[in-house]
């Protein structure tokens, strides 16, 4: 019997969460969700473009998922409190990914800063999901400061490398016991999502792996599979790791047997 | 009056009313943030908030990200 995946309170049977950005069209988003079965997915906000009209993306997402704004553009702590507090006047919830990155070329998350605008955010009620750089004491801190999961990134944002901070990431789950892990960025195929569930994460999030895919809904459905099945692996405790062969048939009763 | 709108130097009409500027423009209104020199202004209060000059104006919605 696995427990139940709860973030503030709220219960989520996927533990599968779907990045919006870079779809080839609006339709196609739509389709991915629903073939996903997620219940959360994270969207950005933006300057309207004045001069283009364009249809909002909140049309396409259907009403019973969760919105998680992400703060993504803040450079310090100050820029993802006010795209925090933008979020949540728009009127769709308080769930916010707080990503702080002021560096342009690995796109790496900024603990310290995000340490500081979640102590802020979490006190004016928001509900706090931190995207970080797998680190302990960084884990702590944001969990101190009122995070509601904390979300380490598995390797470089739409890199698709997979599970480059793996032992680090294990100690977060080892470690952490307070709020969800969930495994942020880099995941590039469905191997990489079993892996972090195998691993004991408490779900996973991918974008760019299923956006940018030829068929991104039957891409996403295979995420959710993966997702299901690293899950299981994990709660069955599968077999201990060997440098040795041990062998599967009997070792007796050979055809050879004097 | 000069606003500026998304980053953008703009000249309009004096005394405009933000609801009366947003009105005009060819956007969809519903799922917007309005901020004005750092402060959200909240959607019950576009009728009675007057645009001034050199305003700093954003206008802010969803799209799609990771």
């Amino acid at each position: 019997m696995d427990k139940p995946f709860i973030i503030a309170g709220k219960e989520l049977k996927s533990r599968f969460l779907l990045g919006t950005g870079k779809f080839g069209s609006k339709e196609i988003l739509r389709d991915t969700i629903i073939q996903s079965g997620t219940e959360a997915v994270t969207v950005a906000l933006r300057r309207i473009d004045l001069n283009l009209n364009e249809e909002n993306i909140l049309f396409y997402i259907p009403k019973d998922i969760i919105l998680l704004t992400n703060t993504s553009g803040a450079r310090n702590a100050k820029e993802a409190i006010r795209i925090a507090r933008l979020a949540r006047e728009a009127g769709y919830g308080n769930w916010i990914k707080i990503e702080v990155i002021n560096d342009c070329k690995y796109l790496l998350p900024d603990n310290a800063e995000t340490i500081k605008a979640t102590e802020v955010l979490a006190g004016e009620g928001f509900i706090i999901l931190p995207y970080m750089h797998p680190d302990l004491y960084a884990a702590r801190a944001l969990v101190k400061a009122g995070a509601a999961a904390v979300m380490p990134l598995g390797s470089l944002i739409g890199s698709n490398l997979g599970l480059e901070m793996k032992m680090m990431i294990k100690i977060l789950i080892n470690e952490i016991d307070e709020v969800p892990i969930i495994v942020d960025a880099g995941i590039g195929v469905p191997v990489h999502a079993a892996q972090a569930m195998e691993l004991g994460a408490d779900a996973i999030l991918v974008n760019t792996a299923v956006a940018t895919a030829a068929d991104p809904a039957k891409t996403a459905k295979a995420f959710a599979e993966a997702v299901i099945s690293g899950r299981a692996a994990y709660l069955s405790k599968t077999a201990n790791q060997s440098f040795m062969a041990s062998a599967s048939s009997p070792l007796t009763g050979y055809l050879h047997d004097q | 009056m000069k606003l500026i709108i998304n980053g953008k130097i703009l000249t309009y009409p004096a005394s405009l009313s933000l609801q009366s500027y947003l009105e005009q423009q060819n956007i969809d209104l519903e799922a917007i943030v309005v901020e004005i020199n750092e402060k959200i202004i909240k959607r019950i209060d576009w009728p009675r908030v007057n645009l001034n000059e050199f305003d700093v104006v954003e206008l802010i919605s969803f799209v799609g990200g990771g």
